[in-house]
């Protein structure tokens, strides 16, 4: 479907096709495996000055405890380590010793369009944290060739007394002032670009309401065992299994929501490793799943407290307005062994002499490796000269290789589905594709072990929790569908949707589907001004507008897009993407005076707030759980994160924020449901339940209570219309159009 | 999306064997052997993406693991070994390009799909044509950070070692580029 937003996972594949590279390297890589272990015995490693080996670090800090215990005495020390460290948001936990300082404010040059901006500073006894960048790059700078890396050198501080400081360096407390210089723009040629720009960074005291948290310490992580927690959801260990815990170590506070810091501490046996099932679940003590993004600031130190550094470290962040103690997370999993390195197994299929990429050739035979059967279920040729196996593995194997005799494969991969864990895919590809009757040779199996949920409990004294909200039954589901009325013929009220067939068009309609009106052809979309009587198409030429009230046109070329206005329609906001910025973009509703408000470019914008200070917009890839809403204040460009969308789309949540700004409507994971939440976080509502393929439209009427959605029953037929009241729950069925709901003005 | 996320994630909780082997490997061949068997496939297949020249990639691959053997013992193990070995592989090949500051650009290679008169495979096909097109028009950091993540198949904390930049601003950067890159595909009616 057009309307349909990014689809990462294609354009990754699509990627991935077009920049990897054919090739023999079996013999090659074999070759050079025996050349590098043939110089063994390696040299002996040097050893640094003891005093600054992590270990040796940890037992001096240890001894300083120590010390610190004799002369404060033991109900002191805990407060005096929480001391140690601190978390800055939007730079991470840092030493939270004294003397910490910031940079004094802002600064930027600007030199031929290029802007150099230095926003800000963390500085500690042992580093320094710069927030800095350049922006306004033409592409013409960077190089053509990529034999030309461009310029690497990387910025540096110069000192009053010439000397050079690296930028992550901790800068000495005595100087408050460098230059920081940047010998070029990364990346660009030479000449193309100002080379050595230079700036006067000033560093002060953090001032007293400088924001850094404390990171608070669980005092004994333990295993939850089941006693402590009973919940639904949660597997039961068993004393058999591979032992293990999810270990919390601190915590950090922050406006209503906790991260949780932490790592994976297995027990496993020599020789074994192990295999997470999925992302964790994190479930509090009413067994309610808690939605959770991943803090990807909080970082723990390498050589910090008991965490080891190797291990599996976890950082995940959530509200905990409702949420009752004590929290628990669930990890599941499976250990993998090898069976025996040695072991092979052939089979002989024959896929013809000329099969076709995508034409999946089922065999569906069984092997036998080293005792354990496994079954090869299917071959199919892809477009890249080789083929995909998918074989059945049974509840015992986690993995076999697999190769095709007499021939060289030039790439491959492969990996299991968290779906079916008993199936696996692997994949070779190879010079010419190998046809006609093929000796396959499996070996390397991987014997999957027990399965396992360990788990970690939290449990701390934070503020009070607010209860959650009482689930309300859906106002629409699958069932409910055919017996929703049409729109009595005395309703009056108009609606904008989109029509693919024949050709795509923006309609302006009543809701009778008299008065038809054509606002704009093409792909572009409609944004209705919050006094309801501008709507704005978006055209190759501009943005056009149409006065519903008296019925006059006019085009905006100045203005790219239009996908939001502010409530004053004063203002309008949209999403660039386009050379140097990327990013939310405020204008005039004439165009005039753009102001960018966010980088990222793939910001989902869900509303203006009433009282025109916030913007909120949605992101992935910061949740397990679903997309992030997250807003950014118009006149200082501060961004802060409001709450996960739990359970949202993958794809485009759709997130439409109602006009009093207390809710927010988005779609759900299968794109077919669409939940109600409350910008307090509290528990969603969910609104419709699964109704046809996918749910295309969704915007709301000015009043806040009612939300008009468009509902695909299948990929490539035109959408059917509901209007949904959210306060009695009555839907009715626009029977005179179909096609994508843009907007709906109502009296 | 979010699968393949979870999936990237998945890889590097099998953590703690990796920090096992590395420390093995130090003094043991047959360790430093399971590493390599686990790496130099997708080391080669990244530097091969890079230079499309399967000699000088065989090259660079075979200098990028020498030098891993001659770091090794001095390797301090903070859970990113994989970025570890791709910053020396970027290393690598960056000092191929200085020494040779005249080479060709190497511009993603379209493979299409073999004849076939579906319009299903017209349709593919036209639409990685022009996404080659939008590729070759990339700078270098960004073709590199898509092949990092797709042909190394780094991990965003992986990736953020290897740019010393926050994982924050990697996947800012990734995500904007793929963004740009779709949007374009949907400019010129690609899809």
């Amino acid at each position: 479907m057009q309307s349909e937003s990014i689809e990462v996972q294609k354009i990754e594949e699509e990627i991935k096709t077009l920049l990897s590279t054919a090739a023999d390297n079996e013999q090659f890589l074999t070759q050079l495996r025996g050349k590098l272990i043939s110089r063994y015995p390696l040299p002996e490693e040097k050893r640094s000055f003891w005093l600054f080996q992590p270990a040796m670090l940890a037992g001096l800090l240890a001894f300083l405890a120590l010390v610190v215990i004799l002369i404060a005495g033991p109900r002191n020390v805990y407060a005096s380590f929480m001391k140690l460290f601190g978390y800055v948001p939007g730079y991470g936990i840092v030493e939270n010793s004294a003397g910490i300082r910031v940079l004094e404010q802002p600064v930027s040059l600007t030199r031929d369009g290029i802007i150099l901006s230095v926003n800000g500073a963390v500085l500690t006894a042992s580093e320094t944290r710069l927030d800095y960048g350049f922006a306004g790059v033409p592409r013409a700078a960077y190089p053509a060739s990529e034999s030309d890396p461009g310029c690497l050198e990387q910025p540096y501080f110069l000192t009053a007394d010439g000397s050079r400081i690296e930028i992550t360096s901790p800068v000495p407390a005595d100087i408050s002032r460098v230059l920081f210089v940047a010998p070029c723009v990364p990346g660009a040629v030479p000449g193309a670009a100002p080379v050595d720009w230079a700036l006067e960074l000033r560093f002060i005291p953090a001032p007293a309401d400088f924001k850094i948290l404390a990171v608070e310490d669980v005092p004994t992580p333990t295993a939850a065992r089941e006693d402590d927690l009973q919940q639904p959801g949660a597997e039961a260990g068993t004393a058999d299994e591979p032992q293990g815990q999810v270990s919390i170590e601190k915590f950090i506070q922050n406006d209503g929501k906790v991260i949780l810091l932490g790592c994976l501490k297995p027990q496993l046996k020599e020789g074994e490793t192990y295999q997470i099932s999925g992302p964790a679940k994190i479930i509090d003590a009413d067994g309610n799943n808690i939605s959770y993004s991943y803090a990807s600031d909080a970082q723990i130190p390498p050589d910090w407290s008991t965490v080891p550094v190797e291990g599996d470290q976890f950082a995940y962040e959530f509200s905990f307005n409702g949420v009752q103690m004590p929290v628990k997370i669930v990890v599941s999993g499976y250990t993998i062994q090898d069976v025996d390195p040695a072991a092979t197994a052939t089979l002989i299929v024959n896929v013809g002499e000329n099969p076709q990429p995508g034409e999946t050739l089922e065999i569906n035979r069984e092997v036998e490796i080293s005792g354990h059967k496994f079954r090869l279920v299917s071959i199919t040729p892809d477009s890249r000269n080789g083929y995909k196996f998918l074989l059945d593995l049974g509840e015992n194997l986690s993995s076999v290789s697999v190769r095709i005799d007499g021939y060289n494969a030039m790439g491959g991969g492969g990996g299991g589905s968290p779906e079916n864990p008993e199936r696996f895919q692997t994949s070779l590809s190879f010079e010419q594709l190998p046809t006609g009757e093929l000796k396959l040779i499996f070996g390397r199996p991987m014997k999957k072990g027990q399965n396992f949920t360990w788990t970690g409990i939290w449990d701390a004294e934070l503020e009070k929790y607010v209860e959650a909200a009482p689930l309300l039954e859906p106002c629409l589901n699958a069932d409910k569908m055919a017996l929703v009325p049409a729109v009595p013929a005395e309703m009056s009220g108009m609606i904008v949707y989109r029509q693919y067939q024949p050709e795509p068009q923006m309609i302006l309609t009543n809701l009778d589907g008299t008065g038809q009106q054509v606002l704009s052809s093409g792909y572009g979309g409609v944004a209705l001004s919050s006094g309801g009587t501008l709507l704005a198409s978006v055209t190759n030429d501009g943005v056009s507008f149409f006065n519903i009230e008296t019925g006059e046109s006019s085009l905006n070329a100045n203005l790219p897009d239009l996908k939001i206005w502010s409530p004053d329609d004063t203002q309008v906001a949209y999403i660039a993407w386009w050379e140097a910025v990327s990013g939310i973009v405020i204008a005039n509703s004439d165009g005039g005076n753009p102001q960018q408000l966010t980088n990222l470019g793939y910001e989902f914008l869900a509303g203006w707030s009433p009282d025109g200070k916030l913007i909120y917009f949605a992101i992935p890839g910061y949740s397990a759980d679903g997309f992030l809403l997250r807003s950014v204040e118009v006149e200082s460009g501060e961004v802060r994160d409001v709450m996960v969308l739990s359970g949202s789309s993958l794809k485009d949540p759709r997130p439409r924020i109602s006009p009093d700004g207390s809710r927010i409507a988005y779609r759900g994971i299968q794109n077919n449901s669409l939940y109600l939440k409350k910008l307090d976080g509290s528990q969603a509502q969910l609104l419709v339940d699964e109704v046809g393929w996918a749910i295309s439209g969704v915007t709301w009427s000015a009043d806040g209570k009612k939300i008009a959605i468009s509902v695909l029953e299948e990929s490539g037929k035109p959408a059917e219309i509901f209007i949904i009241d959210t306060t009695g729950c009555q839907v009715q069925r626009v029977s005179a159009v179909q096609g994508d709901i843009e907007a709906i003005i109502l009296p | 999306m979010e699968k393949t996320m979870q999936q990237r994630r998945q890889k590097n909780w099998v953590s703690s064997r990796e920090a096992d082997l590395i420390r093995s490997a130090k003094q043991n061949p047959a360790a430093f052997g399971e590493l390599y068997d686990h790496y130099a496939g997708s080391v080669y297949r990244y530097i091969l993406s890079r230079t499309a020249n399967i000699d000088l990639a065989q090259d660079i691959t075979s200098q990028t693991f020498l030098k891993v053997i001659e770091m090794l013992p001095r390797y301090q193990h903070r859970g990113y070994f994989s970025a570890w070995l791709f910053t020396i592989a970027r290393n690598q090949m960056a000092d191929y390009y200085r020494a040779h500051a005249r080479e060709e650009k190497i511009l993603p290679q379209l493979q299409t799909d073999s004849l076939s008169d579906t319009l299903s495979i017209v349709v593919r096909n036209e639409r990685l044509r022009e996404l080659s097109h939008l590729l070759s028009g990339l700078k270098e950091e960004e073709l590199d950070l898509l092949r990092l993540r797709n042909i190394a198949e780094l991990s965003f904390a992986e990736l953020s070692q290897v740019f010393s930049k926050s994982e924050e601003a990697v996947k800012k950067s990734y995500y904007r580029l793929l963004t740009r890159l779709q949007s374009r595909l949907e400019e010129s009616n690609a899809i």
